[in-house]
């Protein structure tokens, strides 16, 4: 099964990358292209749309892992959004969800966007 | 190179053979068309050369009957004088014999009595005799001249006649015919007797022997009364028309063309020759109004084989052009093809491997030039992709021997070399691990040591070499903490540690990994991101909850918890990587772990090897022969005995 993968600017030097397909020992060199020429030290948020993966390997993973340890090198945000059951299960049995912002739903990343973005506001004021 | 079944034949061949056969065709078509049309033009100027044959010898006979007739009439009217005498009558028949010199002898005979009372029989004929003149009287009673047809003629149809030829005995003793003319008395128009000229025939004879047309063709001239005048065949002369051979040629159309109207004008016609084969053209023209008919025979086939002939000549002519152009384009087309024709034979030389053969130069600036100039393109890239492959190859083989042996010592690492099975009084292990390529990331360890069983299970992200030396680094890591007698967290912990260190490519390792007290069946066991082991006792069976930490390697500073379980006699763990629950059929469906834990539970088997066999077995026929997609490791503990 191949993969597909899109990427896409969000707001405040963001960017979304959204996956649908498998991402495996095949799949998982692609992506780690695509993320080695869009995401830089300048993008400072990062949300991965797994809405339509449907199948996750441990070889997807290492990348999935790679890029947030990328991020959080310098301090940008990883979040995770969509998970579809048999991927999250993937997730779930390594425990590596534990210390990530993981999404069920764009309504529920908002509010949380919104909420940090009111905290930093709180903190200036 | 060649169709099947299909003999070579060189484009040289085939071009030729085109042009042969059309050259041929339309060779043949000029040569028919011009042979047909000839012919036909042929025969048009045959029938138009008997006619005009036929013509002119009328003329030439007309000219010299009309001058006879004509003096025969002027003397004639000579004689009806009325003061004429017999003296008279002999200078005047002198006279006009002497001045006209087709005429072979004339003569008045006079009926007895009527132009003058005293004049009886009479009738002076005088003739032509080599210079001079010979004379004769006629009125002599050996003669008889009132009985011949000359003077009865006239006399009974009161009209000029020519006479059937005869033999003039006692007269001119010569063939001739005669044109007798009545004479009247001028005051009551009563018959007087006849002039006569005669026409010796023998010029007619030389006239006849004069026409030739073709081989055989021939004229001759015929009587009133079918009577052969003059033919080439002298012996045919005075004989009856239907009596001879030639006439049988004509008899069919003679009888037609005497009866019709026809008779008095020229006729022409196309009959088969009786002669000799074929046809002969046939034209009649009548004599003045004498009776007399002159036949011109032309025997079509004479005059035809001379475009037979010529046609033949021609046809020799185009088959040496034909042979000579067939040679031209023999030499033309193989100067071209030839440099094909080596291209071909060192094409199968390359086909074959020898690729370093000598191409033919390209000699001309054409396609075939441009092509042989492709193919040494072609050669040379073909040349430099195999010594590539050559390389590429050698390359590959290097490595995979170099990964044969790494597939090797990774074997050497885990204990029993990949598949194990031991049995012992207090427990049972059967373990075994089977790489997706030759190296793989999966590992699985263990070691007794006094009444302790110590193991683990392991799965490194992704597969191949990478995971293969993240592996050993893992299993190395594994012993030294066993070696270090660190309990199953802690063996995590410090692992963990470890691998997570200077770890940018963020491979890591799910494991579990544990110690059974073999005395008491107290298990110990930790995890690190593993899937949860099954277990399976005489009467129960199902999933064993193990809580633990994140994966190996991802994070520095986790700590994996030591959660204890107590083994019945007879327990068996079984525990396993994602090779299992998510090998793949043909149908991209997976295993999964359900299916895994049905299979345990309904299985018979009470050995620790043969229910892993058992379950790799089950994996199998569900894979059915997909290729595996990932590596895959089994192991059962089984605690004492059932």
């Amino acid at each position: 099964m191949p993969l597909e993968i899109e990427i896409h600017a969000e707001p405040n030097e963001g960017k979304r990358i959204s996956l649908a397909g498998s991402l495996d020992t095949d799949t998982a060199p692609q992506l780690q292209d695509k993320i080695d020429q869009n995401i830089d030290s300048t993008v400072h948020m990062v949300i991965m749309d797994l809405k339509r993966l449907e199948f996750l390997s441990s070889a997807g993973l290492r990348v999935i892992f790679k890029l947030k340890k990328q991020m959080d090198s310098h301090e940008g945000k990883f979040m995770l959004l969509n998970l579809q059951p048999q991927v999250r299960k993937v997730f779930d049995i390594i425990k590596a969800l534990e210390g990530m912002s993981v999404f069920k739903s764009q309504e529920e990343m908002d509010e949380y966007l919104a909420a940090m973005q009111n905290k930093v506001l709180d903190g200036d004021a | 190179m060649n169709n099947k079944g299909k003999r070579f034949r060189s484009l040289a061949t085939r071009i030729s053979a085109g042009i042969i056969l059309f050259g041929t065709l339309v060779f043949v078509t000029v040569l028919g068309a011009n042979y047909f049309l000839s012919r036909n033009l042929l025969e048009e100027y045959i029938g138009e050369l008997a006619r005009a044959t036929a013509s002119s010898t009328v003329r030439e006979i007309e000219t010299v009957f009309t001058t006879v007739a004509t003096n025969a009439d002027s003397l004639a009217s000579v004689v009806t004088k009325a003061d004429i005498n017999e003296p008279q009558i002999h200078d005047a028949i002198k006279a006009f014999l002497k001045t006209n010199a087709d005429i072979f002898g004339m003569t008045v005979a006079l009926e007895p009595h009527v132009l003058h009372e005293n004049i009886g029989e009479f009738s002076p004929y005088y003739y032509r005799e080599q210079e001079a003149y010979g004379y004769a009287n006629l009125a002599d009673n050996s003669y008889r001249y009132l009985e011949w047809d000359w003077y009865r003629q006239p006399k009974s149809n009161r009209k000029p006649v020519w006479t059937e030829p005869y033999l003039d005995e006692g007269g001119g003793n010569v063939l001739m015919t005669t044109y007798a003319t009545p004479i009247w008395r001028r005051d009551d128009n009563r018959f007087a007797g006849v002039a006569t000229a005669d026409i010796s025939l023998g010029w007619l004879q030389k006239l006849v022997d004069n026409i030739h047309i073709g081989e055989t063709g021939f004229g001759m001239i015929i009587s009133e009364a079918d009577i052969i005048v003059a033919h080439p065949d002298k012996q045919r002369n005075m004989l009856k028309l239907k009596s001879t051979l030639e006439a049988e040629f004509i008899r069919d159309y003679w009888d037609v063309y005497t009866s019709s109207k026809s008779a008095s004008h020229a006729t022409y016609f196309h009959a088969p020759c009786r002669h000799k084969p074929g046809d002969c053209w046939v034209a009649i023209e009548p004599l003045l109004d004498t009776g007399w008919k002159i036949v011109i025979v032309i025997p079509e086939s004479e005059l035809v084989s001379d475009i037979m002939i010529l046609t033949l000549k021609i046809t020799a002519l185009a088959v040496i052009g034909l042979i000579i152009l067939v040679m031209v384009i023999l030499s033309v087309t193989h100067r071209l093809t030839s440099p094909l024709a080596r291209l071909a034979s060192v094409t199968k030389d390359i086909g074959e491997g020898r690729l370093n053969i000598k191409l033919p130069r390209p000699q001309r600036n054409d396609e075939i030039g441009e092509l042989t100039n492709d193919f040494r393109l072609m050669r040379d890239s073909l040349e430099e992709h195999i010594d590539r492959l050559q390389e590429t190859t050698a390359k590959k083989q290097k490595l995979e021997s170099e990964i044969e042996i790494a597939k090797d010592i990774q074997m050497s690492m885990v204990p029993g070399g990949g598949t194990v099975s031991i049995i012992e009084a207090t427990y049972q292990l059967y373990a075994l691990l089977r790489p997706a390529r030759s190296v793989g990331g999966d590992l699985y360890y263990f070691q007794q040591d006094d009444n302790k069983l110590h193991f683990i299970i392991g799965d490194v992200s992704d597969k191949g070499v990478p995971a293969a030396l993240f592996m050993a680094k893992a299993v190395t890591l594994y012993a030294g903490a066993m070696n270090d007698g660190l309990t199953p967290g802690n063996t995590f912990t410090h692992m963990n540690q470890a691998l997570a260190q200077n770890n940018d490519a963020c491979m890591f390792v799910t494991a579990l990994c544990g110690t059974l007290d073999l005395d008491s069946g107290e298990l110990t066991i930790a995890n690190a991101g593993h899937m949860n082991p099954l277990y399976k006792t005489s009467d129960t069976s199902g999933e064993l909850p193990v809580e633990g930490s994140l994966a190996l390697g991802l994070m520095d500073d986790v700590e994996y918890p030591n959660i204890t379980h107590q083994l019945a006699p007879g327990s068996r763990l079984l525990m396993y990587t994602d090779g299992i629950s998510e090998a793949f059929n043909p149908a991209r469906e997976q295993y999964e772990e359900e299916r895994l834990l049905a299979f345990v539970s309904n299985c018979p088997e009470t050995k620790a090897e043969s229910l892993g066999t058992a379950t790799m077995q089950d994996v199998e026929a569900f894979v059915n022969g997909a290729e595996q997609s990932d590596d895959i490791t089994l192991m059962v503990i089984q605690y004492g005995n059932a």
